[in-house]
């Protein structure tokens, strides 16, 4: 739901906060599942949304209400969420070998076992996940996980919308590619 | 026969797809397509149906928790309506202006007839003029929104922009009603400023059920013939509720 903070920030006599209160009650949730497909990882994706409500109070007064909040907030979730990704790598270099051990972890062999199987699809999943480009992953989550519109992503990632389209086109294709033995769908 | 790429049948699982009806319709009687969009949908369902960790009802609340102590101390600032554009800032002074000068001559007439300060009556009469030039624009916005093509996808980046600049105006006549006891305009006012809001925060393109949808709300408001009702009753020197 749109909020109308002009209405709420300009006509009532709000306590210090409450404004920003409803943008963080509106959208808390569905910034965390951005994250945590960006950053495959429940706690980063914790820091990350309150990394980026952080990032949006301060920059609250350049929101312009006619505008999309989604695409003000996107922008800065999509952006933590990749600083965040490679400070971690920076900080644990064991994660560079995070999507290995996830390939390691996965058999090849579709499992007769239904949680197995569809464990088995998580991991490739969120393996294959974690080794798409930055720009890749951004559309992408946006576009299948928050059903972004592609001129709605073009504006949050500043990009012209033939390079988002590419970029969900290589995101799917990877993903889908590494479903195959899993799945079998056909290519 | 033709076959679609499979870039265009991920645009077309996306509803994304300029030519969704002929894709449609070729998959109804292409056997080839329709195995591989039937593929596309498997693998992409497959992976919108992964999981996330559940994160409580109270998620939103953890959140403002933990970032609350980390807030500056500075107060908000409110956010500033469209303070990138420099017409809105025109257009709410010019009818300050307006507004000023509405009650100036208003109050010149009544120092003329007795020389004693603004009447009440004439001061209501200014502001009614006064806004009933702010009904007339924000009639051509709504009457022109109407006739967008609703054939496709619908571009409202132009109605925003004047909606945006109208809701400014709009909150100063709307405070101006207040500020002189004038409850059914500025209810009136009220409502309208609802109605520009909707659409300056509306997605800058939209789909034409998005677009009935909304428009469905401004006519079930009567809004269009509250504001003719209004000017009709300014013209005659008439309250709105009168009218």
């Amino acid at each position: 739901m749109k909020g109308n903070y002009a209405i709420m920030a300009d006509d009532m006599p709000l306590p210090q906060g409450t404004t920003f209160r409803c943008l963080v009650d509106e959208n808390s949730e569905r910034l965390f599942r951005i994250a945590y497909r960006m950053t495959g990882n429940r706690d980063d994706a914790d820091d990350v949304v309150q990394e980026t409500f952080l990032k949006a109070y301060r920059s609250f007064d350049r929101f312009v209400p006619g505008g999309s909040e989604s695409v003000w907030l996107n922008r800065i979730v999509s952006n933590c969420a990749i600083d965040w990704i490679r400070r971690r790598k920076h900080r644990r270099t064991e994660d560079l070998d995070r999507t290995e051990e996830y390939a390691r972890a996965v058999s090849t062999e579709p499992a007769p076992d239904r949680s197995l199987f569809d464990g088995q699809i998580r991991a490739r999943i969120e393996a294959e996940l974690a080794k798409l480009s930055d720009k890749e992953r951004t559309a992408f989550v946006l576009r299948h996980f928050d059903g972004r519109p592609i001129l709605e992503i073009a504006e949050t990632m500043d990009a012209p919308i033939g390079s988002v389209k590419n970029n969900i086109f290589r995101a799917v294709r990877k993903l889908r590619a590494a479903l195959q033995p899993t799945l079998g769908g056909s290519r | 026969m033709n076959h679609y790429t499979e870039e265009e049948l991920i645009l077309f699982y996306y509803k994304e797809s300029d030519h969704g009806a002929e894709i449609e319709k070729h998959l109804a009687v292409c056997d080839r397509c329709r195995e591989v969009h039937g593929a596309i949908e498997k693998d992409l369902t497959a992976i919108g149906n992964l999981p996330f960790p559940a994160t409580g009802s109270d998620y939103s609340r953890q959140v403002w928790e933990a970032i609350e102590p980390r807030l500056d101390a500075k107060p908000i600032a409110v956010p500033a309506p469209y303070s990138r554009s420099w017409r809105v800032p025109m257009a709410a002074a010019a009818s300050l202006i307006l507004v000023v000068m509405s009650l100036w001559i208003a109050y010149r007439t009544g120092v003329q007839r007795g020389g004693e300060t603004i009447d009440q009556e004439i001061r209501r009469q200014a502001l009614m003029t006064a806004v009933s030039m702010h009904f007339q624009s924000s009639e051509r916005l709504l009457v022109d929104f109407s006739n967008l093509d609703r054939k496709r996808s619908i571009d409202l980046t132009g109605p925003q922009k004047r909606a945006a600049s109208l809701v400014s105006t709009n909150r100063l006549y709307r405070r101006t009603a207040d500020l002189h006891g004038e409850s059914e305009l500025s209810t009136l006012l009220d409502e309208l400023e609802r109605v520009l809001l909707d659409i300056a925060n509306a997605p800058g393109r939209i789909t034409p059920t998005e677009f009935t949808t909304l428009w469905s709300r401004v006519e079930r408001s009567g809004l269009l013939i509250k504001m003719r009702l209004q000017e009709a009753g300014a013209r005659e020197g008439r309250a709105v509720s009168e009218v």
